[in-house]
């Protein structure tokens, strides 16, 4: 995700509030006009969100052959039922809750430590800001790149380092998917970063300055009144990190080879998806995929927001 | 209950390339037990970061600070017994009323009954005893203010140090809520430091009035002495409403003279230039006196301010009666200075200077 798209998304967090709405009468030409500005992002959502997600149904419920040649047929909800007893969904099904479960709450507690370590005044900050952000401007690819050099049992850091674990890391069942997952820790708490380094300056400085008169150490000023006051942005984090983390798969793609015994340990949802459709020609099964993995962050994002929505303190 | 003694003390900012910036210049005070002193000055002055020293939000650079007997230069802000009255309040907007006034004796480890107690005592003498479970958002900008000062007392500290508690208030609830304070400080008998670049608040509240300028302290007095008699004539401009009349004049063996005539009860100490201080009410449109010419009239009900320039292009007021005779803007009136014994300032150091 891009700069560009965390700040919007973070704005448009701002809309939680909304003001009461009055009743008022309808009015014909009003309400056209009215229309007709809301008409261009209408189409445009129209066409790139909703058509394709009722198409995408449609699909779903379809098997397609691999070969355009062969005409496609419609087999109900019989794909859907499928994947109940299909281990390889299984499989992906709890690679993508480790992988979410691992990202989120590590790279987000990680991003918060370093913005509150930027957040001092100290000498040389900014330095640290530009490094401690500088996770969010690479992209995935390059990301996997890296790691995967790092990773590398001829050439790695770890070989360097003396240290050479047989089978290579990415290598063994056991540690692939976890090295996945730093990878999207490092990816992620830059992210968290920028977003709590944000939260952190919205918090003014009397507050704190009222609660160290009052008595509060350094600690519990960071439980009793940072925390707390960071509510929204905690909220927010984990929202967008649990949407982002569910849909990854790019450093699987790149760093495990293809086809070998440990790429079924790396498996998500969102790869799974990318293999059906690139690798097995198969748009059917991406297609109820895609649907099951809208279906799990529709429920994981409502259940975030009625856990939290009640202890999240809005400012002034 | 205590005494808050500060000696020699400075604040200072290391600047760029080695030139410091000295936003507190060998202050000196003693504030005595039950004392209720008022820093003013006007903006940028160092009263606020003066009021934070104390507070230990900020480092002294030199000098000592004592609270009670005991020196704190190097003691915490939680440990100095002080409570703090913040200009935006500084309510914690997570917590209710009651947790935001309990927060400190929590942390404290008192029982929960002494703090139920106290809280409830405070938000007795506060009138928040309705507004207790509601969020700092759903109070109004008084209310707020009110909580804060509640806040402030149930701990019971030595000293009391407010930072401009009322200026985001509007101008009524300005007026009600000093003269709230000035009570509540007269019940407790706390020892309040209150800081506030406006006069009339410091005028109107404090046992004496400490009146800073540019890292420096002018003059520490009570309200009367720093309207009768000014130490400088920053001082003299600074304090009543309008500030005191800087007349340019001329001194020569001692008689002072302002365009040209003579000041009658004027000794000077010093020959040549000085500053001639008449109050506002000194001042009378007559026959015979200092040449000016009318500049602006502001109409205040009972009386009204002629805003006159002198030749030299100076302004200064005249209060008069509002059933006397106004000049029209731009016509050439005459001064004539009736203060018995008028104030002289040295031009050059702004000293007093009359004998």
């Amino acid at each position: 995700m891009s700069i560009a798209e965390f700040v919007e998304e973070f704005e448009g967090s701002a809309a939680v509030v909304r003001p009461k709405r009055r009743p008022r009468r309808f009015r014909l030409g009003e309400s056209l006009l009215g229309y007709a500005f809301i008409l261009p992002a209408l189409i445009m959502i129209g066409l790139w969100a909703i058509y394709p997600m009722v198409e995408n149904f449609f699909l779903a419920t379809r098997e397609v052959p691999p070969s355009p040649v062969f005409p496609s047929r419609s087999v109900g909800l019989a794909q859907f039922t499928g994947l109940l007893s299909s281990q390889t969904f299984l499989d992906a099904l709890k690679g993508t809750m480790y992988y979410t479960v691992m990202v989120v709450p590590i790279g987000g507690a990680l991003g918060l430590a370093m913005a509150v370590f930027a957040h001092q005044k100290l000498k040389g900050v900014t330095i640290y800001r530009l490094i401690f952000s500088s996770t969010v401007a690479t992209s995935a690819a390059v990301v996997s790149v890296i790691f995967g050099t790092y990773l590398n049992p001829a050439t790695g850091l770890l070989r360097w380092l003396g240290v050479n674990p047989t089978p290579p890391l990415v290598q063994n069942p056991t540690w692939a998917m976890p090295m996945m997952a730093l990878v999207g820790i490092w990816g992620f708490m830059g992210a968290a970063f920028i977003l709590f380094s944000a939260g952190l300056q919205s918090i003014p400085d009397d507050v704190v300055e009222a609660a160290r008169i009052d008595g509060a150490s350094a600690w519990t000023i960071f439980r009793r009144i940072t925390l707390p006051l960071l509510s929204p942005t905690i909220f927010f984090c984990g929202i967008v990190g649990t949407s982002t983390a569910l849909l990854t798969f790019q450093q699987m793609n790149i760093i495990v080879t293809a086809g070998s015994a440990t790429q079924a340990k790396v498996n998500t949802l969102a790869y799974m998806i990318f293999q059906e459709i690139f690798y097995n020609n198969n748009q059917g099964l991406a297609a109820c995929y895609a649907i099951v993995l809208f279906g799990i962050m529709a429920v994981l994002g409502i259940i975030q927001y009625l856990l939290f929505s009640r202890r999240v303190h809005y400012g002034n | 209950m205590s005494t808050v003694a500060l000696s020699n003390v400075f604040k200072i900012y290391p600047g760029e390339k080695g030139a410091d910036i000295t936003a507190v210049r060998d202050f000196n005070i003693e504030i005595t037990d039950r004392e209720f002193v008022v820093f003013v000055g006007p903006s940028g002055c160092g009263k606020s970061t003066t009021l934070r020293m104390i507070a230990g939000l900020e480092e002294i650079s030199r000098g000592d600070i004592s609270i009670g007997g005991r020196r704190v230069n190097d003691v915490p802000p939680k440990d100095r017994d002080i409570a703090m009255v913040f200009q935006n309040y500084a309510l914690y907007p997570h917590m209710s009323v009651y947790e935001n006034m309990a927060f400190g004796l929590k942390l404290r480890k008192f029982p929960k009954a002494e703090i139920r107690k106290r809280v409830d005592d405070a938000a007795g003498i506060l009138g928040l005893e309705q507004l207790l479970d509601r969020k700092p958002k759903a109070l109004s900008g008084g209310q707020r203010q009110r909580v804060a000062l509640a806040r402030a007392i149930v701990r019971e500290p030595k000293c009391f140090l407010m930072d401009e508690p009322l200026s985001n208030l509007d101008a009524t609830l300005r007026a009600q809520t000093r003269a709230d304070i000035v009570t509540l400080q007269q019940q407790l008998g706390t020892t309040t430091i209150y800081v506030t670049h406006d006069q009339v608040e410091a005028m109107t509240m404090g046992h004496r009035i400490a009146v800073m300028n540019q890292g420096v302290l002018q003059q520490v007095d009570t309200p009367s002495a720093l309207y009768e008699q000014p130490a400088n004539a920053f001082v003299a401009g600074f304090i009543g409403n309008p500030g005191m009349n800087l007349l340019p004049g001329t001194s020569k063996q001692g008689a002072v003279t302002v365009g040209n005539q003579p000041v009658a009860g004027a000794a000077s100490s010093v020959e040549g230039a000085v500053l001639v201080g008449v109050r506002a009410e000194d001042l009378v449109l007559s026959s015979t006196g200092v040449q000016a010419t009318c500049g602006a009239i502001e109409v205040l009900g009972s009386e009204v301010h002629v805003l006159a320039d002198l030749d030299g292009g100076e302004r200064v007021i005249i209060r008069q009666a509002a059933d006397r005779p106004r000049p029209t803007l731009g016509e050439a009136i005459t001064l004539e200075l009736t203060a018995s014994a008028p104030l002289l300032f040295d031009a050059a150091t702004g000293q007093r200077c009359d004998r």
